[in-house]
């Protein structure tokens, strides 16, 4: 082979691992991003509980309901409990909402508590952040997820050790009356 | 917590986004936080105090509008000082994708990066065709704010993903006390703000549906508000309306209040192109009843004609006919009233800081690790010293799982 498509090759080869690093770079990128999302979601959700155990207490509010939500935090994630959770449990956090959703529905009026207005609004300051933090931490997923499934990526393994970032689903809506608190 | 903010647009230019920036600014200063918005001005002086300049701006034609953006050398330079010695805890992009100070931050920043799109337009095909090139960058924003489910649709459409929808805000405190201008009467003005040079405001459409009001209402005035020639108006519409047609130019924020009290009715006969609609907002907060097109963001606003009278989009003969019978019927103007003083307050800034402040706290990081500038893993890191600094947090950045 002559001189001159050696030197060709070669920068051709050069190229491609400049390029390999990129992608390598990026993925790695979007993995620490996903891990990071995953942590806030679980500071967010032991944030949650920790208000829900308070307004629980208030005796004002339905009884039935009020059990249902401490026995559903009681189950879901707090501080201790963060690294433990799987898949399943992610489930247990629906319960949360939905009893958030019962206990504030359309006829909730903040005017009538107003000894508990700032813990009502925490909670549905700590209900969005649940929302926002899932929905960024899904988002971040679904982009490594994607990246990861290219051939170039699987062929060169370029996301290293790094595990498939899962995505994660459970109820996260905001309750109705609590819309504009 | 120290915010750095990038507005992509020229400050000294008023428009929708720079006036969110502005609003959102003053209510977290509000708060105690510290601020800094990284903005491209033509005038220096013009800048309030938590501003910092990129230099001035190009003229771009974009949505239909003029845009003036800053995408040179000089911007990059600045932009990656402002990062340096801002030392932010979060940094929040606006419009990421513009060819701005905010591609520039994105492009050279790591750490909690918040991005708002504002933008609801669906032939960007520059936008589409580097999209490729622009992703990696993209992919830096952590959190993504769409204004309306419009700006989310098109993002959506241009870089998938997912993004959650805080709307556009109003300062009511700013509005619900503006004074009436002297010489208007409050029953008897029809009000119009909006570029009269921009065929997507529409003023237009109220211009052709005028005539057939003034005919039943001689003494009333259609006031004008906005930047735009006065004789290409008048050439348009019969020389015996002339006398009630008034024009204010381009106004100041206070004025514009003042034009809003002063109003019976406010007219926004908008084609498109519009993401949000916030005007329509300022109206309600100034106590004005409504009347609009029925475009997809303003039927969100007034909740299907709920909070505000809704006519077709570029429908003369419905605005002429609507506009009658609101002026004839003055209950209906005063609940009018009313349901939007209610609906301006659930969008007061203050309510939606906190939903931006809780965006905030949901991406910010525990270990307290702010914003910075960081290259690795990208082309310009390898090739200058930046990316090479720190060799070994790469490579543990790697094991991370």
């Amino acid at each position: 082979m002559q001189i001159s498509s050696w030197i060709v090759l070669v920068i051709g080869l050069i190229l491609f691992a400049i390029y390999l690093s990129n992608v390598a770079g990026r993925l790695d990128r979007l993995h620490l991003k996903v891990e990071n999302a995953r942590n806030a979601l679980g500071r967010q959700l032991a944030l949650r509980s920790a208000i829900c155990s308070d307004i629980a207490g208030i005796e004002k509010l339905d009884s039935n309901l009020r059990n249902r939500l401490s026995n559903a935090i009681h189950a879901s994630i707090s501080e201790e409990s963060l690294e433990v959770h799987t898949v399943n449990e992610w489930l247990i956090e629906s319960e949360v909402t939905k009893t958030l959703c019962e206990l504030f529905d359309k006829t909730f009026d903040i005017s009538k508590y107003p000894e508990h207005k700032n813990l009502i609004q925490e909670t549905a300051g700590a209900t969005r952040r649940v929302q926002y933090a899932l929905t960024f931490h899904n988002d971040a997923a679904k982009n490594a997820i994607k990246v990861r499934r290219r051939w170039i990526v699987r062929t060169f393994r370029l996301f290293g050790r790094a595990s498939m970032p899962m995505v994660i689903d459970f109820d996260d809506q905001i309750p109705q009356g609590l819309e504009y608190c | 917590m120290r915010i750095g903010i990038v507005c992509p647009y020229d400050w000294s230019v008023p428009g929708g986004v720079k006036q969110h920036i502005q609003d959102l600014s003053e209510s977290l200063l509000e708060l105690g936080h510290y601020v800094n918005v990284l903005t491209p001005t033509s005038d220096e002086s013009a800048l309030p105090s938590y501003a910092t300049n990129a230099g001035s701006t190009i003229a771009l034609p974009y949505n239909g509008s003029i845009a003036r953006i800053k995408f040179d050398p000089a911007a990059f330079t600045r932009t990656r000082n402002w990062l340096r010695q801002g030392q932010f805890d979060i940094l929040h992009l606006h419009e990421p994708n513009s060819p701005s100070p905010s591609i520039i931050a994105a492009w050279s920043a790591r750490g909690p990066i918040v991005g708002t799109h504002h933008s609801s337009n669906e032939s960007m095909y520059a936008v589409r065709n580097m999209q490729f090139l622009l992703q990696p960058m993209m992919e830096k924003v952590i959190a993504r704010i769409a204004v309306s489910e419009e700006a989310k649709k098109t993002m959506i459409d241009y870089y998938g993903g997912d993004a959650i929808v805080i709307p556009n805000g109003v300062r009511v405190k700013n509005f619900k006390d503006a004074k009436p201008l002297p010489d208007f009467d409050k029953q008897k003005t029809v009000l119009f703000v909006g570029r009269l040079d921009e065929p997507r405001k529409g003023v237009q459409v109220l211009l052709n549906a005028m005539p057939k009001v003034f005919d039943q209402f001689p003494d009333l005035k259609l006031l004008l508000v906005g930047p735009g020639d006065v004789k290409d108006i008048l050439k348009q519409i019969n020389i015996k309306y002339h006398s009630q047609i008034e024009f204010k130019g381009f106004v100041s924020s206070d004025v514009k209040s003042s034009c809003f009290a002063s109003a019976t009715i406010y007219v926004a006969p908008n084609l498109g192109g519009e993401s949000f609609g916030i005007v329509l907002l300022e109206a309600m907060a100034t106590g004005t009843p409504v009347l609009a097109s029925d475009l997809p963001a303003f039927k969100r606003v007034l909740d299907d004609g709920n909070y505000g009278q809704l006519f077709n989009t570029n429908d003369s003969e419905q605005l002429a006919s609507s506009l009658i019978e609101l002026l004839k019927d003055k209950n209906r103007r005063e609940l009018l009233t009313q349901a939007g003083i209610d609906r301006a307050n659930q969008f007061d800034w203050t309510l939606i800081v906190r939903q931006i402040l809780d965006v905030y706290e949901s991406v910010k990081s525990v270990e307290g690790r702010n914003v910075r500038e960081d290259f690795r893993g990208q082309l310009y890191g390898r090739l200058t010293k930046t990316g090479r600094l720190d060799r070994r947090r790469v490579k543990d950045s790697f094991l991370t799982e």
